[in-house]
């Protein structure tokens, strides 16, 4: 039996939509704790301290690569932004040995980064 | 405490024979109920572990699945954590026994991840496994979510590419002995070497293979048990645990959820790490199963120990003899149920002869985990005297 399915789905950003509508436009935007000033990229709806809630922090959008994988699957690596406290999982586009990147803007609210000299 | 008294697990792979995961899941529940020598009628709950609704297109497989097993009228509900579905299933099971809400329970884990889908879209959908708003955009596959995790463990171990090939022979050899297995092998370091990279470090044949697969356990309470299986192996140690995106962790090498959950069990059990005799780890990459020994704390230098033949069929604590999902496959529904069968069958003595150890433990663990380590669950099983 073959059955071919589209869904398309209408997903509601909630908390995420600070950081999801910057990515489209190009910024990186993390969630400070309003408890403990904790900054984290993507933002949590609960942070470490155990405090829910977060104030929108915009970042430089810089980040340094820490650790990257390469292959068919694509290039990805986890990056620290500047100023944020948590690592976050990234795409890297026209990478070769660079180990700095900026965020660039992605209509896929994907969070993706090129290299700094390529700005 | 709760025994494990039917067990079966049905063959991994690709299938192409027309069947289904339907069918599958009979053909595996009818053997587990004769291993019992039980009767579907004795069940009183029916406990499905199954990742995703993607797999088969059958939202609501419980109940589908309860009438097609003669079991329409039992309390029947699906369990999902991810790859550790199965194994967050049995543990279920086992509570729901534990509670005095049932007498008997089946336990099946069913997934079709091999034969349904195309593969470009299960990897679609296996990057909406993690953090579907934030990590799925970014198209981060399975492979590549695991390769930077080990490559932060591995720095810290100093555990490299040799280890990562040893693991991978150790583990596909093993699956030799298990007529179930998905990818018996006898591969070479250059096989390996010549791989396609999928995501450094990681290759095509460091990775475990999606599987088709069923498994069933069958539970019964201590005063249920079938006369033929009053000496079953008992649960005795459950602990399951959860984490935090990789990126948000204080260490993204470590599976810090897995050693919650082991201390958990271990808690449970009465008993320490050191006391288990053998184990089947989760190991979908060749380094997951070196992070999954180092967080279980069976092992202080895993490298080492490979080498040393510790985790062999006659070492001092074997691992994964069925093969792991290296070998035996990944059915994610399937694979958590088939690791508390497998471990079952071997303190029983009753697993396949090829890879039943002469030594039989007293006690056995079964280590089971969805996303990088995101969901944990560890289970001990014990022979029905020990302790």
């Amino acid at each position: 039996m073959k059955l071919a399915l589209t869904l398309e789905y209408d997903l509601a950003e909630g908390f995420l939509a600070p950081y999801l509508s910057g990515l489209r436009e190009g910024r990186a935007i993390a969630g400070s704790c309003n408890a403990c000033g904790r900054v984290a990229l993507p933002p949590e709806a609960t942070c470490l301290c155990g405090a829910r809630g977060f104030s929108a922090r915009p970042t430089s959008g810089k980040a340094a690569v820490l650790w990257r994988t390469t292959g068919t699957d694509g290039d990805v690596a986890l990056v620290r932004f500047d100023g944020v406290d948590t690592l976050s999982v990234a795409r890297l586009d026209g990478f070769s040995d660079q180990v700095f990147g900026t965020v660039t803007a992605s209509p896929d609210s994907a969070l993706v980064i090129i290299p700094e000299d390529a700005v | 405490m709760v025994a494990v008294v039917g067990a079966q697990i049905a063959k991994f792979g690709k299938r192409a024979d027309g069947t289904g995961f339907r069918d599958w899941a009979c053909a595996a529940f009818t053997a587990a109920l004769a291993d019992a020598q039980m009767e579907a009628r004795d069940i009183d709950a029916l406990l499905i572990a199954g990742e995703s609704d993607f797999f088969t297109s059958q939202i609501n497989p419980a109940t589908v699945l309860a009438q097609d097993l003669g079991l329409t009228g039992v309390v029947a509900c699906r369990i999902e954590g991810g790859g550790a579905s199965g194994q967050l299933a049995v543990q279920a099971g086992a509570a729901r026994i534990m509670a005095g809400l049932s007498r008997i329970v089946a336990v099946l884990g069913v997934d079709a991840t091999a034969s349904v889908l195309p593969a470009p879209m299960l990897r679609l959908l296996y990057g909406r496994s993690f953090d579907a708003l934030t990590d799925g955009p970014t198209g981060m596959t399975a492979t590549q979510a695991y390769a930077l995790s080990w490559q932060v463990f591995a720095a810290g171990t100093g555990l490299g590419d040799d280890d990562l090939a040893r693991i991978t022979m150790a583990h596909r050899a093993r699956a030799m002995g298990n007529p179930a297995a998905h990818l018996p092998r006898l591969h070479s370091r250059d096989e390996i070497d010549a791989s396609p990279m999928i995501a450094s470090p990681y290759r095509r044949l460091h990775c475990s293979p999606l599987s088709d697969g069923a498994a069933v356990v069958i539970l019964a309470a201590p005063d249920a048990l079938p006369a033929a299986r009053r000496g079953a192996p008992r649960i005795m140690g459950m602990g399951a645990s959860t984490d935090r995106p990789l990126g948000a962790r204080p260490d993204p090498g470590r599976f810090a959820a897995k050693t919650r959950a082991m201390q958990r069990a271990c808690a449970m059990a009465g008993i320490a790490a050191s006391q288990v005799g053998l184990a089947e780890i989760y190991d979908p990459y060749a380094g997951a199963a070196f992070q999954a020994l180092d967080a279980l704390g069976l092992s202080g230098r895993p490298g080492a120990d490979l080498a040393d033949e510790r985790f062999g069929v006659d070492g001092a604590l074997p691992v994964n003899l069925s093969g792991g999902l290296l070998g035996q496959g990944a059915a994610p529904g399937a694979t958590g149920v088939a690791q508390v069968a497998t471990c079952a069958l071997l303190l029983s003595g009753r697993y396949h002869p090829a890879a039943q150890p002469g030594r039989v433990p007293a006690y056995a663990l079964a280590d089971t985990h969805g996303g990088i380590c995101s969901n944990a669950a560890v289970t001990i099983l014990a022979q029905a005297d020990a302790g």
